[in-house]
């Protein structure tokens, strides 16, 4: 069931009044409410995966208790191994068998050895890699004592497939999360209201500007070599912004729907294009997903603590590339990953990747020349970066950047994307220093509806019927 | 019973309220379009409209504007309402063929043109058949196009057949009322609508595209051309293609059905061979030939080396490897009618048509039943023909506009 669909629109209000109604019973009873919700939304996708997410989640449930119960280590290490190697191995069969064995057997070939290895045609199963991630974080927490297991299967169960954010996160930490589960919700208008203004702009992101742009962008790399330079940078412009507002419109509308039912989700995007450097932007961009990274990848491997300078760089890269992998088996979001790191990695030899925590021109209408150029340096990188991110495979996205660069400038041709581009931009600019791009809660009543119903009017118009699905989802 | 869960309760019903008060005059006016277009027989679905044909004495025009056309999911459902014993199959160019042609089996004619519009297609036919999941006729009446040999054109599992009706797709709903909020074609089906609530039991129409120029399928499949263009021939009494654009800037340009890449491609012949021989040994038996081209087409076609190159091998290859196959193939080249016959570069008219089916009936194996068809009474309307495009010029309605529809 996708976000964008008539069903969802049915399903969502169904849920929200049961939900609701169910609290005079018992806490329980909702949470059994939403597992169901939550089981029936991802088995409109394919029933069949609903047992990986139940196996998942008993396996991370029983592990957690066993971690509890235990306190020699060896035992504990152990224990946590068998939840990392399940994790790993359920992600890893279905997501990436299908790449190592390619790979191996292209590596054996071009040692000239003639290799019959077995493949098989896997399906992937929708948001294996967010729910797998949020599942193992929870043993994680627990074998570092920073939270302590619940006895409550249903409230875990929930916790595993709630499903605002089952298929594309934000993914969520148990000791943020999972407490939610545990006590009773409290229906706070205010913040149900802001949670519907968060799935409205959620909605116009996805399908007035993200799927509008999908075609062009469809269209200029399929065909890119019939296409001059102008076009081809078109061609990443409209990319950067369709995965932006693909994206992060699902996420603003998993965050506005947990919100209908009491719940507080971290935030996942704060307006990442607006960053004056690369550190800047990945403090932006998936938060969710970076900070498991760091938590959990970048900072067991030894950070940037108590390591030599080179410890430190060759773990900064590692994590790169192992979050561009995390996207895709392919080298394509390998290389997207290392090129990220190796954007990064300068700023942190100079000691200057934390320097922008606050957002661009804060209490100012425009930003400085500064600034100004400092955003265009990091779009300018992070463009490049997309192409290996969209392209199809490595000689793809090669042939794409080299033609962008030596091909020339004529009219311009598939301009039809830029007013898209430029709605988003001025509308994300102008309310930079909000949670999200609809907080308008101290605005009005009547300027509040006229957006809303001008919101709602270019969804309408101008809004892809198709029910494209969220690009986050094949990851 | 804790009081903050009742508080709770009353606090997320307000804002369900509050959002139902906020969504209301949206729903309102989305609700208006809906019944309008429902009104108008624009959202009917297929079935409900091949019902309505099928036992209506009168004769009731359908086609769809707003919503997509459809033409292979509205003939297999007629199809399977009427389980008519002679079927005409083809693209747009076969839709002349009308029901009294086949007298005394007029009762037993069904007009499936724009059903088939490629090998996969007949081959996915040839297949619902043999499921028994549409009646199978006696005889299959095949107008065959060259495109559908080119080697672009979409395979086997991608027929239009197995599309579902776009009358139950939410998207093409909403897609139908932006067309009329954009301000293309309001007028008109705020007037449509006018005249139905005035006269809800009169119905001589359902879709928009009656109402807008007097065109659509009649109750045997056959399509219903505007009333202003044999207006206009009887004004006028020449060839000019009406079609837009023209087929003879298509076949120059080499666009649309005549874009590249174009060669006979063995694939598409044997998907489509493979479907006719499905069908012939199912006892149908099957007559095939290829519909005409104006003249001025046709010299274009000739002009291009390598459209000429794929019509002569439909000629010369395809046309043999068929009849070997078990059908009867009916050679049209000799018939010589004037472009007068013609509604554009290759849609013949029924008049044409007409003499297609004289030319069949000579051509026949003596088992046929279409050997039961008078062709005296045949060649009398023929010869009795208004103008070279129509039997009968028909009276314009008051309601229609002047725009035309493109029937491909």
């Amino acid at each position: 069931m996708l976000f964008n669909s008539f069903a969802f629109a049915v399903f969502l209000p169904l849920v929200f009044i049961c939900y609701w109604a169910l609290q005079r019973r018992s806490l329980r009873a909702q949470n059994v409410l939403l597992l169901v919700a939550s089981y029936f939304f991802y088995g409109c996708w394919d029933w069949r995966f609903l047992g990986l997410i139940a196996f998942s989640s008993a396996v991370d449930y029983v592990i957690g208790i066993k971690l509890d119960a235990t306190e020699k280590s060896a035992s504990r290490k152990r224990w946590l191994l068998i939840s990392v190697a399940v994790n790993l191995g359920v992600l890893g069969f279905f997501k990436y068998y299908g790449f190592f064995v390619e790979s191996l057997a292209e590596g054996m070939e071009s040692l000239g050895i003639q290799a019959n290895l077995p493949t098989l045609r896997i399906i992937l199963p929708v948001g294996i890699s967010f729910y797998t991630f949020q599942s193992l974080s929870y043993t994680i927490d627990i074998y570092r004592r920073q939270i302590r297991p619940t006895h409550d299967a249903l409230a875990f169960f929930t916790f595993v497939s709630f499903f605002p954010q089952l298929v594309a996160g934000p993914i969520e930490r148990a000791s943020h999360l999972l407490p939610q589960f545990l006590s009773p919700r409290h229906f706070d208008t205010g913040l149900a209201k802001d949670g519907l203004r968060q799935i409205l702009w959620g909605l116009f992101k996805k399908i007035v500007i993200a799927d509008n742009l999908a075609g062009l962008v469809e269209n200029i790399f399929v065909n890119y070599k019939d296409y001059d330079a102008s076009v081809l940078f078109l061609g990443t412009l409209y990319f950067a912004i369709q995965i932006y507002c693909d994206f992060s419109g699902y996420s603003d509308i998993a965050i506005g729907t947990a919100r209908l039912f009491g719940f507080d989700l971290m935030r996942n995007f704060a307006y990442p294009y607006f960053s004056r450097d690369i550190g800047e932007f990945w403090r932006r961009w998936h938060i969710s997903l970076s900070t498991w990274f760091r938590d959990y990848v970048y900072i067991p491997l030894g950070g940037s603590q108590g390591v030599s300078r080179w410890h430190h760089f060759s773990v900064l890269l590692i994590t790169f590339v192992i979050s561009g992998f995390w996207h895709g088996a392919n080298w394509t979001f390998i290389v997207w990953g290392l090129l990220n790191g190796l954007f990064y990695l300068p700023l942190v030899v100079s000691n200057k990747h934390k320097r922008h925590q606050e957002i661009v021109a804060q209490g100012r209408w425009l930003p400085s020349l500064r600034e100004t150029f400092q955003i265009s340096m990091t779009f300018a990188f992070t463009l490049m970066a997309w192409v290996f991110f969209r392209a199809d495979s490595l000689t793809h996205a090669v042939d794409y950047l080299t033609r962008m660069t030596t091909a020339g400038w004529s009219s311009p041709q598939m301009i039809r994307g830029i007013p898209y581009v430029t709605v988003l931009l001025i509308a994300e600019w102008i309310q930079r220093e909000k949670p999200h791009t609809l907080s308008i809660a101290s605005a009005p009543v009547f300027v509040r509806w006229t957006i809303y119903y001008c919101v709602i009017g270019a969804i309408f118009l101008f809004g892809k019927t198709g029910h494209v699905p969220f690009i986050y989802f094949q990851f | 019973m804790h009081p903050e869960f009742d508080r709770n309760m009353s606090q997320a019903m307000q804002l369900l309220r509050r959002f139902c008060f906020f969504v209301s005059p949206l729903l309102i006016l989305l609700s208006l379009g809906e019944w309008m277009l429902w009104t108008a027989g624009e959202t009917w679905p297929v079935s409900k409209v091949a019902g309505l044909q099928q036992h209506s004495q009168a004769e009731i025009l359908y086609s769809r504007t707003l919503l997509s056309q459809q033409f292979g999911i509205y003939k297999l459902a007629s199809i399977r309402r009427a389980e008519p014993a002679i079927v005409v199959v083809g693209s747009s160019r076969v839709m002349q063929f009308r029901d009294f042609m086949f007298a005394p089996l007029d009762d037993a004619f069904y007009n499936a043109g724009g059903m088939i519009e490629s090998a996969s297609d007949l081959d996915t036919y040839a297949d619902l058949i043999l499921a028994g999941e549409v009646p199978k006729p006696q005889v299959l009446l095949i107008g065959i196009d060259i495109w559908w040999f080119k080697p672009k054109l979409a395979r086997a599992s991608d027929s239009r057949l197995n599309d579902s009706d776009d009358a139950y797709h939410m998207g093409a709903h909403i897609e139908a009322l932006k067309t009329v909020s954009k301000g293309k074609h309001t007028a008109e089906l705020l007037t449509e609508t006018r005249r139905r609530w005035q006269s809800p039991q009169q119905r001589e129409w359902v879709g928009f595209s009656p109402a807008l120029n007097g065109s659509g399928f009649r109750n045997d499949g056959s399509w219903q051309y505007p009333a202003e263009l044999y207006r206009d021939f009887v004004r006028s009494p020449q060839f000019i293609d009406r079609e837009s654009p023209p087929v003879v800037e298509r076949i120059r340009s080499r666009s649309s059905q005549f874009s590249p890449t174009i060669e006979y491609d063995e694939h598409q012949v044997k998907v489509f061979k493979g479907g006719l021989e499905k069908l012939i040994a199912h006892d149908i038996e099957v007559i095939a030939f290829l519909p005409p081209f104006s003249s001025e087409s046709l010299n274009a076609i000739r002009l291009h080396p390598e459209l000429q190159r794929l019509l002569s091998d439909c000629e010369n290859r395809l046309l043999p490897q068929l009849k070997r196959a078990g059908v009867t193939v009916v050679p049209l080249n000799q018939m010589d009618l004037s472009d007068e016959y013609m509604i554009d570069g290759f849609h013949p008219s029924e008049v044409y048509v007409a003499q297609i089916v004289l030319e069949i009936s000579k051509q026949l194996p003596s088992d046929s039943i279409l050997n039961q068809v008078d062709s005296k009474q045949l060649n009398q309307r023929i010869s009795t023909a208004e103008i070279p495009l129509a039997f009968f010029v028909p009276a314009v309605q008051e309601t229609q506009s002047h725009s035309r529809p493109n029937i491909e």
